[in-house]
C-alpha cells in the first residue's frame, strides 16, 4: 500500500519544482544573453557589412569625413599590441614563476605573490593613468634618443609625444604579466616532486631539472596560459586607449600613434552621427568579439588536451 | 532524530542566505529610494546636455550659478560638438551644444527642426610652445601652409618675414589638431578655406577633416595639453584654454590687413554685421576692421517642438527657462571668462528663437 | 659537467634578474600610485563634489557615491542569475546543455568590456532615451554574472560526493541536498567569489563610458546620469591641467581603497559576524 503524500512531502515537491525552474531559468538566461549579443552586433553592423563586405577586414582607410571605413589599421594595431605584449612579458612571466617555484624561500615568495596578486587586480584605468604620466614620458625620451641615434627625422617626430604602439605594448606587457605569471606558477607547483627529486638524485643541476623536467611537463598548460593572456591583452580597452594615441592611419613604425579595435570604439562611438559610421564601429566590435571567442576556444582546446594526456 | 543534521546544516545555510539576501535587498532599496525621492512630477530639477568643449569653461560656471539661483542642476558633458549632435539625435539629452551648425544630413537625421541658440562669442587662437613665449604674427596663408605641412620649421622664411626681429629656432613644427568631431575644427577649417584656396581644395572644412600632418588631441583641453607638453608645437584652441595653460596666442592678419590679437573686444567686433534670423552663421574672416579673423558663435541646440520621446511640459519649461537665463542674466559672466557677450542684436534674435519653442504645437507657457 | 654547472649558474642569475626587474617595476608602480594619490587627500576630497572648471578645491564624493551605488545594484542584479546558473551547471554536470551553459559563461566572460558598453548604449540608453546609473549597473551585471557562475559551479563541485550521497540515502530531495549540504559547504567560496566579482566590476570603466554619462553633482537617483570613480579618473587623466590630473591620482587611490575594502575588509567582517569562513 502506497502511503499518501503528507503536507510536508507536497511542500517539498513544490520547493523542488521551484528550485529546478529557477536554476534552469538562470542557465537559459546566460545562454540567451550571449546569443543575443552576437545577434545584436551582427544586425547593428548591417549597413557597413552591406557597404564594404568582407574587404572591410583589409581595407586600410578609416575616414569619417568621406565615409570610407576599413578595419585594417585597427586590426593591425590590435595584433601588434597583443602579440607584442605577449612577446615582451612571457620571458619575465616565466622567469618570475620559476623564481617563485624553485628559487625563492617562503619569506620572499609570500610578499612577492601578494604584490603580483595586487597588481593583477588593479583596474585598467589606473594602469592607463600611470602609463600616461610615467611610462609615456619615458618612452618619449627613448624614442627621441633612438630617432637621433639612427638619424631618422620621421622617427624623432613620431616619438616626440611618446604615445603610440610602443607605449601600448609595454603597458600591456606589464598588465598581463601578473596573469600569466600566476597561471604558470600554478602549473609549476603541481609538478610531482618525485620527478624533480629523481632527477636531482641522478646528479642533475637545478637548472637541468627545470629545463628538462618541469618545463616540458608544463608546456601545454603554459601555452594555454599564454593564449588566455593574449585574450586578455586583446580585450583591454582603457589602458590602451589612454596611451596609444588614437591614430586613424596605418602605423608605419612602433613609434606611431595607432588604434586597436577596442580603443577606436572607445574614442569614436559617442560622436559617430552617420549610420554608416556607427555601423562600422559596431562591426569593429563584432570583429573583436569573434576574435575573443576564437582565442577563448583555442585556449580551452589546448588546456583540455593537456588534461587528457 | 535524523532531521537534526539537516536542520543544523540548514540553519547555517539559512543564515548565510539571509545575510546575502539582506545585502541585496538593501542595495535594491537604496537604488529605488533615490528614484522615489525625486519622483514627483511637479518641478523639474535637473537637465542634461552634451557637446562642445569650446564653451565648456563658460557653461561650467554658468550652470553652477544657475544651480545657485534656481536649484536646477544642469549636467553638461564636454565631449565635443560631434558628440553633442549625436546625443541630441538619439534624444538622450535635453540639449546639445556645438560650434558648428548642423549640416543638411545631420538636420535630416534629427527628424524635426532644431533651433540654434547662440550663447557667446569665442575666439579660436593659434597657440604655440616656443622658448621664451614670443608674440608671433601670422596670416591666413602662412597658417594654412603650416597645417598643410608645406612650412615645416619655425625659422621658415614665411614665418620670419611676418615677424622681423623675433628669433625663431631651427625646430620642426609639431602640428596639433583635433582627433574628435569638433566644432572648433569646423570654425578653424572654415577660416582656412576662406583665406587659402590651397586649403580649400586640398582639405576643406568640417567637424572632422583629413589632416595632412600633425597629431590629434581629444577636445580643446586635449589639444592645449599637447601643445604645452611639446616644444615646437602649434595648434588651434579656444582663447580661454590658451590662457589657462599659459601659452601665447598669435595675432592674425584680418581682412583689412591689420594684425589683430585675440581678445574680447576683437572677437565681439566680428559679430557687428548683419545676422540671419536663425543665427546659423559663421563669422570668421569678418569684414569689420577691428575684428579678430577666427571668431565664432557657439550654439545650444534644442528641438523646436519639445513634445517628443515622452518629454513632459515641465521639462520643456525648465529647458526654456534655462536658455532664457543664459541669454539674459547669464551673459554677465561671459567676459570674466574671456568669452565675448552676445551683441544686443544677436541676443534679441536668440530670445525670439527661444520663445518659438513649442510643446504640442503651442507656445510654452510661463 | 662544467658546461652544465655554468648553465645552471647562468640561468639562476637570469631567472633572478627577471624576477628582480619585474618586482622593481611593480614596486615602483605601486609606490608612485600610492604617493601621487595620497598627496592631495584631505577631508574635502572625500566629502565634496568637484569644483567649477578652473577653480581649485572640490572632491570626488559624487564619484564615490556613484561607484558604491552602481556596483551594489549591479551585484544585486547579477547575484541571483550567477549563483543559480552555477548551481544548475554543477547539478547537471554530465548533461550537454550544462556544458553549453558553461561555454556561454566563458564566452560572456571573454567579451571585451567595450563591447558590453556598446550593448549598454544600444539596448538601454538609446532605447530609453536617457543615460542612467541603472543602465550602467545592468551593463556591469553582464560582467558580474559569468564570473559568479563559474566560481559557484567550481566551489559546488568541490563538495565531497560522500556528503551528498549520504543525504540522498537518507531520503532528501535534490533541492534539499543542494541547499542544505552543498551550499552550506560552499557558502564561503561563493561569498568569496561574489566579493571578487564585485571588486572587479567596481574598477571597470568601458561599460560606464556609454551608459553612466558622469555628473558633477552628488546624485542618488539611479535613473539619472551618475559619476563613478573609474569614469572620473578617465576624464581627469585627459585634462591638461595639473589640478585635475592630481584629482585623477587621488581618485585612483580612493578606488584602490574601495577595491581592497571589498576584497579583504568585507570578507573579514563576514567571517566574524556570520562565523562562516569567507
Amino acid at each position: 500500500m502506497v502511503a499518501r503524500q503528507s503536507r510536508g512531502d507536497r511542500r517539498e515537491l513544490v520547493r523542488e519544482r521551484v528550485f529546478d525552474a529557477v536554476s534552469l531559468t538562470a542557465a537559459v538566461a546566460l545562454v540567451a544573453t550571449i546569443v543575443l549579443f552576437l545577434l545584436q552586433l551582427f544586425i547593428a553592423s548591417k549597413d557597413s557589412r552591406a557597404a564594404f563586405g568582407l574587404p572591410f577586414l583589409w581595407r586600410s582607410e578609416w575616414n569619417p569625413v568621406t565615409e570610407q571605413f576599413g578595419a585594417l589599421p585597427m586590426i593591425v594595431g590590435t595584433l601588434i599590441t597583443g602579440f607584442g605584449a605577449l612577446l615582451v612579458s612571457t620571458p619575465f612571466a616565466l622567469g618570475v614563476a620559476i623564481f617563485l617555484a624553485d628559487y625563492a624561500n617562503r619569506r620572499i615568495a609570500g610578499p612577492v605573490k601578494s604584490l603580483i596578486g595586487l597588481l593583477g587586480g588593479l583596474p585598467s584605468v589606473i594602469f592607463g593613468l600611470w602609463g600616461l604620466f610615467v611610462l609615456v614620458p619615458l618612452v618619449s625620451r627613448f624614442e627621441v634618443w633612438f630617432g637621433h641615434l639612427v638619424g631618422s627625422e620621421a622617427l624623432v617626430s613620431a616619438g616626440t609625444t611618446g604615445v603610440g604602439l610602443l607605449s601600448a605594448i609595454l603597458l600591456l606587457a606589464i598588465m598581463i604579466l601578473p596573469f600569466s605569471a600566476s597561471l604558470i606558477l600554478e602549473s609549476l607547483i603541481v609538478v610531482p616532486a618525485e620527478l624533480r627529486e629523481g632527477a636531482l638524485a641522478l646528479g642533475a643541476t637545478k637548472w637541468d631539472t627545470i629545463q628538462n623536467i618541469e618545463l616540458p611537463y608544463i608546456r601545454r598548460s603554459t601555452v594555454g596560459a599564454l593564449v588566455l593572456a593574449l585574450g586578455r591583452a586583446l580585450g583591454e580597452t582603457m589602458a590602451v586607449t589612454m596611451v596609444i594615441g588614437n591614430g586613424i592611419r596605418m602605423p608605419h613604425s612602433l613609434f606611431d600613434p595607432s588604434n586597436t579595435l577596442a580603443s577606436a570604439i572607445a574614442n569614436q562611438f559617442l560622436e559617430a552621427t552617420s549610420p554608416l559610421y556607427i555601423s562600422s564601429l559596431i562591426e569593429l566590435g563584432l570583429i573583436l568579439f569573434v576574435l575573443a571567442i576564437l582565442i577563448n576556444v583555442a585556449a580551452r582546446v589546448i588546456l583540455r588536451r593537456g588534461v587528457e594526456t | 532524530m535524523r532531521e537534526a543534521p539537516f536542520e543544523e546544516a540548514g540553519m547555517r545555510t539559512h543564515r548565510w542566505a539571509s545575510a546575502v539576501t539582506v545585502v541585496l535587498v538593501v542595495a535594491a532599496v537604496l537604488a529605488l529610494a533615490g528614484c522615489g525621492l525625486t519622483g514627483q512630477p511637479s518641478a523639474v530639477k535637473s537637465l542634461t546636455g552634451a557637446g562642445a568643449t569650446f564653451p565648456y569653461p563658460l557653461y561650467s560656471k554658468m550652470f553652477d550659478l544657475y544651480d545657485g539661483a534656481t536649484g536646477v542642476r544642469v549636467n553638461y558633458s564636454s565631449i565635443g560638438s560631434g558628440g553633442g549632435i549625436k546625443a541630441l539625435t538619439d534624444k538622450t539629452v535635453d540639449f546639445g551644444a556645438s560650434d558648428a551648425f548642423l549640416t543638411d544630413e545631420e538636420q535630416a537625421a534629427m527628424g524635426a527642426p532644431v533651433l540654434h541658440i547662440p550663447t557667446c562669442i569665442g575666439a579660436v587662437v593659434l597657440s604655440y610652445n616656443l622658448e621664451g613665449k614670443p608674440s608671433l604674427r601670422l596670416d591666413g596663408a602662412t597658417v594654412a601652409a603650416i597645417f598643410l605641412g608645406t612650412i615645416k620649421k619655425w625659422n621658415d622664411p614665411g614665418i620670419a618675414s611676418l615677424n622681423p626681429g623675433v628669433p625663431l629656432p631651427d625646430l620642426p613644427i609639431t602640428v596639433v589638431h583635433r582627433s574628435d568631431g569638433s566644432g572648433t575644427t569646423s570654425i578653424f577649417t572654415s577660416y582656412l578655406s576662406a583665406v587659402s584656396p590651397d586649403w580649400k581644395s586640398a582639405v576643406g572644412a568640417g567637424k572632422s577633416v583629413s589632416w595632412p600632418v600633425g597629431i590629434g588631441g581629444k577636445g580643446n583641453d586635449g589639444v592645449a595639453g599637447m601643445i604645452a607638453q611639446n616644444k615646437g608645437a602649434i595648434g588651434y584652441v579656444e582663447l580661454v584654454y590658451a590662457e589657462q595653460s599659459g601659452m601665447p596666442a598669435a595675432s592674425l592678419r584680418n581682412s583689412s590687413g591689420a594684425f589683430i590679437a585675440p581678445s574680447l573686444a576683437s572677437s565681439a567686433a566680428a559679430a557687428g554685421g548683419a545676422l540671419p534670423d536663425d543665427l546659423r552663421v559663421m563669422i570668421v574672416d569678418s569684414l569689420a576692421p577691428d575684428a579678430y579673423p577666427i571668431s565664432a558663435f557657439t550654439w545650444i541646440l534644442v528641438y523646436r517642438e519639445q513634445q517628443y520621446a515622452g518629454r513632459t511640459l515641465q521639462q520643456a519649461q525648465a529647458l526654456r527657462d534655462m536658455l532664457t537665463w543664459i541669454l539674459t542674466e547669464g551673459q554677465s559672466i561671459n567676459e570674466s571668462l574671456y568669452y565675448a557677450r552676445l551683441p544686443q542684436a544677436a541676443a534679441t534674435k536668440a530670445l525670439t528663437l527661444v520663445n518659438s519653442m513649442t510643446y504640442g504645437g503651442t507656445t510654452i507657457p510661463r | 659537467m662544467r658546461g652544465r654547472t655554468f648553465k645552471n649558474a647562468l640561468m639562476s642569475v637570469l631567472v633572478a634578474a627577471a624576477a628582480v626587474v619585474i618586482i622593481a617595476i611593480l614596486v615602483v608602480m605601486i609606490w608612485h600610485i600610492f604617493f601621487s594619490g595620497v598627496r592631495y587627500l584631505n577631508w574635502d576630497f572625500f566629502t565634496k563634489a568637484p569644483a567649477v572648471f578652473g577653480e581649485a578645491g572640490g572632491g570626488v564624493f559624487n564619484a564615490i557615491v556613484g561607484s558604491v551605488l552602481i556596483t551594489l545594484v549591479a551585484s544585486a542584479l547579477g547575484t541571483p542569475f550567477g549563483v543559480f546558473a552555477g548551481i544548475y551547471v554543477a547539478e547537471h554536470e554530465d548533461q550537454r546543455f550544462a556544458s553549453a551553459v558553461r561555454l556561454c559563461a566563458d564566452a560572456l566572460q571573454g567579451v571585451p568590456s567595450i563591447v558590453i558598453g556598446i550593448f549598454g548604449y544600444t539596448f538601454l540608453v538609446a532605447r530609453f532615451r536617457s543615460y542612467s546609473a541603472l543602465s550602467a549597473s545592468i551593463a556591469l551585471a553582464f560582467m558580474f554574472i559569468p564570473t559568479t557562475a563559474r566560481v559557484t559551479e567550481e566551489v559546488l563541485l568541490l563538495v565531497p560526493s560522500s556528503l551528498k550521497e549520504a543525504a540522498y540515502a537518507l531520503g532528501a530531495r535534490r533541492s534539499s541536498v543542494v541547499w542544505n549540504i552543498s551550499i552550506k559547504s560552499a557558502a564561503s567560496g561563493i561569498t568569496s567569489g561574489l566579493l571578487t566579482s564585485m571588486a572587479r566590476i567596481a574598477g571597470e570603466t568601458a561599460p560606464l563610458l556609454f551608459t553612466a554619462f558622469g555628473s558633477r553633482y552628488i546624485e542618488w537617483n539611479m535613473l539619472r546620469p551618475m559619476s563613478a570613480l573609474p569614469l572620473q579618473i578617465y576624464i581627469d587623466a585627459g585634462s591638461p591641467y595639473p589640478a585635475q590630473q592630481q584629482q585623477a591620482w587621488s581618485a585612483a587611490f580612493v578606488l584602490i581603497l574601495l577595491i581592497l575594502l571589498l576584497q579583504y575588509g568585507i570578507r573579514f567582517v563576514i567571517s566574524r559576524v556570520l562565523r562562516v569562513k569567507a
